[in-house]
């Protein structure tokens, strides 16, 4: 544990003085920017119509889990494995008493991180412009408890985001580089927004998560456990994978 | 117990095809400097990563402190200071957070071994300057300082000069002879450049088409022989250089 703290930190370090972290953030207040102006432009053409959190935070959601996350999520992602590569750094990594299996793990948990992050800074962005809107407009729903049921969610909705990035992570390491991931995330979102009305969507691993994070699984037809179990057999097929190959990585 | 810090057995690397490296025995010996000279592309480099486990070898073992490297590399490697091929860093931070990375991962307990290894490469310690703004001189000292931050035993240094210019090829050349000298370190260090390795080497190993053509010390490849007219130094370039062209020929050396 106290391994795996201190390769967290090191790679909370790596960040310094580099515009990931702004982009990142940036990256994070996209979605929830604009779901408060749809809201807000929807108030204004229907003014008799209240804002509800419910609505706010089920756009948020459905715009993060379905598009936005997965592409942000994979770029930091392939940025932090393979600059390990292309800066040439793995030769000074391999050669330090750290195994290969926690050097691995620390990636991921500093990707979890990460995912937590985004959700957290979205999650808190919705909460204050709702909560700065309310003194201009109508916002139903506003209290503590709807809060933090949506915080709930939102944080679970973290954990199916880093499972479901688990293949693109391997392919990360398999290409030591950002094309393959980034292609790879940009067709899932493209199947996301096909699948996103059809009774096969709880199947598709991505769009199985969203569904079940807004509790929409049950409409479609596909049994909770079956989209539970193929999103945890992609996850864990994505890890073994991942380290399967980087334990095997050689420096050519 | 063997005389020897290093020992390979017939040592191998295949990649598809090619033949990197075929057959090395190493032979290297405790507080020695021991220089593994070869053209460009002679498997110098492929040899030292092996001796590091970067790369698995095809065939054949690497013996470090009687111990075979593989199953015993978290025994072996933390005694063991690198440099391999360009310097690699993360090019967004200083030379002093880079340092402090390797340093946590590596357990270094010193407080001060950052501060002490930047000004003995002379680099300074917290200066703003990132990794990317540094001159190929810098990130070669960098690396060097890298390799020995956490006082290793051993030294596998390939190519260290390149990018240095000759008063910091000068520093180092006497840094790691002073390291040998007065520390007991054992250093193997690589280069195509005759000039340095017959400055600094106490025994060599020439390599040629990833085959050990010849080992041994300056002395018993009879290469040390002053020379009545000029410097011994001379003498041993001239005579290593003629030695070394006599048995693989004479392109691609400096």
């Amino acid at each position: 544990m106290r391994e795996l703290l201190k390769l967290l930190r090191c790679e909370f370090t790596k960040l310094k003085h580099s515009k990931f972290l702004l982009i990142g953030v940036s990256g994070t207040l996209i979605v929830p920017f604009f779901v408060i102006v749809k809201a807000v432009t929807n108030y204004f053409s229907n003014p008799g119509t209240a804002i509800t959190l419910f609505s706010l935070y089920d756009d948020a959601i459905m715009f993060l889990m379905l598009l936005f996350a997965p592409l942000v999520l994979t770029v930091l992602g392939a940025w932090t494995i393979s600059r390990e590569y292309t800066d040439g750094v793995l030769k000074n990594i391999l050669v330090i008493p750290v195994s290969r299996t926690a050097f691995f793990t620390g990636k991921l948990l500093f990707f979890a991180v990460l995912t937590f992050l985004f959700m957290l800074v979205s999650w808190l962005e919705i909460l204050v412009s709702a909560f700065l809107c309310s003194f201009f407009i109508p916002v139903t729903g506003l209290t503590i408890l709807s809060c933090l049921f949506f915080l709930i969610k939102m944080l679970f909705g973290g954990i199916l985001l880093c499972t479901t990035e688990t293949p693109f992570i391997y392919l990360t390491i398999r290409t030591k580089g950002f094309v393959a991931p980034l292609t790879a995330v940009a067709v899932v979102s493209l199947v996301n927004v096909v699948l996103s009305n059809s009774g096969v969507a709880g199947f598709f691993p991505w769009s199985g998560s969203y569904l079940l994070v807004s509790r929409r699984l049950s409409g479609t037809g596909c049994p909770k456990e079956i989209s539970i179990s193929i999103i945890l057999l992609m996850c864990l097929s994505g890890i073994v994978a991942s380290l399967v190959r980087f334990k095997r990585e050689e420096v050519e | 117990m063997s005389r020897y810090i290093i020992e390979t057995k017939n040592l191998t690397k295949i990649y598809g095809e090619q033949k990197c490296v075929a057959g090395l025995n190493f032979h290297i010996r405790k507080g020695r400097i021991y220089g593994l000279l070869g053209r460009n592309g002679a498997g110098k480099t492929t040899a030292m990563k092996m001796l590091l486990g970067l790369t698995k070898p095809t065939s054949g073992e690497v013996i470090i402190w009687e111990k075979d490297l593989q199953g015993n590399k978290k025994e072996i490697l933390p005694r063991i200071g690198s440099l391999i091929e360009s310097p690699g860093f993360y090019p967004n931070l200083t030379a002093t957070e880079n340092l402090r990375i390797f340093a946590a991962l590596r357990g270094v307990s010193n407080r001060h071994a950052i501060k002490d290894t930047l000004d003995l490469v002379g680099l300074p310690y917290r200066d703003k300057k990132l990794f990317s703004q540094y001159s190929l001189g810098m990130k070669q000292r960098l690396a060097i300082a890298l390799a020995i931050m956490h006082d290793p035993e051993l030294l596998i240094l390939d190519e260290p000069i390149n990018g240095l210019d000759p008063i910091g090829i000068v520093e180092v050349r006497s840094f790691i002879r002073q390291l040998c000298d007065e520390k007991g370190k054992t250093v193997i260090i690589s280069s195509h450049m005759l000039s340095e390795i017959s400055l600094l080497a106490d025994d060599i190993g020439i390599i040629d088409k990833g085959v050990l053509l010849e080992e041994g010390s300056l002395a018993e490849l009879k290469l040390v022989e002053n020379d009545p007219e000029g410097s011994e130094a001379y003498a041993r370039r001239n005579s290593l250089e003629e030695h070394f062209r006599r048995i693989i020929g004479g392109e691609g050396i400096a």
